[in-house]
């Protein structure tokens, strides 16, 4: 009886296998965060990127998590995932995307995320103590500037030179939406290879911060426009 | 023919049974062979009374008849089977949605492969066709480019497929052509006119047209380049223009000739 047992066991197992690898193959879920950013990657045609920077959850979005990922000196790989089924995770697809890669090679990089409201970035000098990341409107946002209101956030880079700022619009009084004073210079500055001008690859990046990274002695060591 | 020395034996037997579900299986199972042992001795000519105490004590102590048993019926192995089967029975419904969800899919492929690619007359007269032929792949797309056609309002159409590999890890599953993948000879990029897709997920049809080419290219790159972020995702197709439309020409001054 038990060997009948077993095997009938293990064919509702191999049943039961088959069934989730198809669920999840047709629903693009990962069990793991890190798993489904790779994935995220090669169907975008790049990388695997080089590590893990960020895995981030929103206090207001708990279901979702930010993968920011190193691609070389290049720029960041990110990807946009939500908790599916309570067990995997899904892209989280905003404006038909889901993540990208997004270019900088400045000395400083430096990336505000609307869906999370933070600043993230590296300083490839490694004597940087603190960065400065303004966010004073540009030219021609339309956005009125207080000139009595202190426009800019600190952080303090780890030892690889990560950086990461959270509650931006809290931090700046909720003043203003800190992605509409950027928006101007989205396109200037974080445009992937590849991007179609219009058509349906068209994806909305994320805006560059104006970010200056500074040493213990408040040294200027470089900022994001440097290159 | 139930008797309480039958019903104590099989009470006694199946009390040693430490997984309850197949208490009422084995005792049906041993009443029948009770039964079964009655029914000899009877025909043997003992008389009832005689008959039901022999197959009681025939069928042995029933103590060690069901450790026996117990060892052979595991409740480990029946509460797993038991919660297999409703893990089983739960997911029929989305096994049959996923079997319909593939089976339109699978319909839709077909129509569209049957279809092809569909014909237009919106930019004038089809002057010339170049095919293709090249498959190449990238992650998990295979892309297969057709032909190249030009029409007379000076707007190129590329035709290719693209059939995404089953059991890929990739999630993200978009490929499409932009105009700076495409340019003539002289490295000029054209302008996107229109795009039309057909198919499902994993077998796409795909017509790209465009036009606003600096000059008339003699050739046209298809330039796809990623390479810069990493493991060479990359392909070039080159389509000879000019040959094909000499081709053309001297095909359409040997009609003239005949």
């Amino acid at each position: 009886m038990n060997r009948k047992r077993i095997k009938k066991i293990a064919l509702y197992l191999a049943i039961l296998i088959l069934f989730l690898l198809a669920f999840m193959k047709a629903n693009g879920l990962r069990f793991r965060p890190d798993a489904l950013h790779y994935a995220c990657e090669r169907g975008r045609h790049y990388g695997p990127s080089d590590g893990i920077l960020l895995r981030y959850t929103p206090d207001h979005a708990t279901g979702r998590m930010l993968v920011v990922s190193r691609c070389g000196g290049e720029g960041f790989s990110y990807t946009m995932m939500r908790r599916s089924y309570g067990l995997f995770w899904g892209p989280a697809y905003v404006n038909g995307s889901s993540g990208g890669f997004i270019r900088c090679d400045a000395s400083v990089k430096a990336i505000y995320s609307y869906d999370c409201d933070l600043v993230y970035g590296t300083v490839d000098d490694p004597e940087a103590f603190r960065v400065v990341v303004s966010f004073k409107p540009s030219e021609g946002s339309g956005i009125l500037i207080d000139p009595s209101f202190d426009y800019t956030v600190e952080a303090v880079p780890d030892e690889d030179g990560f950086f990461l700022v959270e509650n931006v619009t809290e931090r700046l009084g909720g003043r203003y939406d800190v992605g509409a004073a950027f928006l101007p210079s989205v396109s200037a500055s974080c445009e992937p290879p590849g991007t179609p001008a219009s058509g349906q690859n068209v994806k909305m990046l994320p805006p560059t911060p104006y970010a200056e990274a500074f040493s213990a002695d408040g040294t200027l060591l470089g900022t994001s426009r440097d290159r | 023919m139930r008797s309480d020395a039958w019903d104590a034996y099989l009470d006694a037997l199946t009390r040693e049974i430490r997984y309850r579900p197949d208490r009422a299986a084995i005792r049906r199972e041993y009443e029948d062979h009770l039964q079964d042992a009655f029914d000899a001795l009877r025909e043997e000519g003992r008389s009832e009374e005689d008959a039901l105490s022999n197959a009681v004590a025939n069928m042995g102590d029933p103590a060690e008849a069901g450790r026996a048993l117990n060892r052979s019926h595991s409740p480990l192995l029946g509460r797993l089977l038991w919660l297999m089967r409703i893990a089983v029975w739960l997911i029929i419904p989305a096994i049959l949605s996923l079997v319909l969800q593939s089976s339109v899919m699978l319909i839709h492929v077909l129509f569209t492969a049957s279809h092809g690619y569909t014909e237009t007359d919106a930019y004038g007269a089809l002057l010339d066709s170049v095919r293709i032929g090249e498959t190449v792949s990238l992650d998990n797309h295979v892309l297969t480019f057709d032909e190249v056609r030009v029409y007379e309002n000076g707007v190129y159409e590329i035709r290719y497929r693209d059939r995404i590999r089953l059991f890929d890890p990739a999630v993200d599953l978009s490929f499409a052509l932009g105009p700076e993948q495409i340019s003539g000879g002289d490295g000029s990029h054209p302008e996107s006119v229109a795009f039309r897709r057909s198919g499902v997920s994993f077998y796409n049809v795909n017509q790209h047209y465009f036009c606003g080419f600096g000059r008339t290219p003699d050739r046209l790159l298809i330039d796809f380049d990623r390479s810069d972020l990493y493991k060479g995702r990359s392909f070039r197709i080159t389509v000879d223009l000019a040959h094909a439309r000499e081709a053309a020409v001297s095909s359409s001054v040997r009609e003239v000739d005949r």
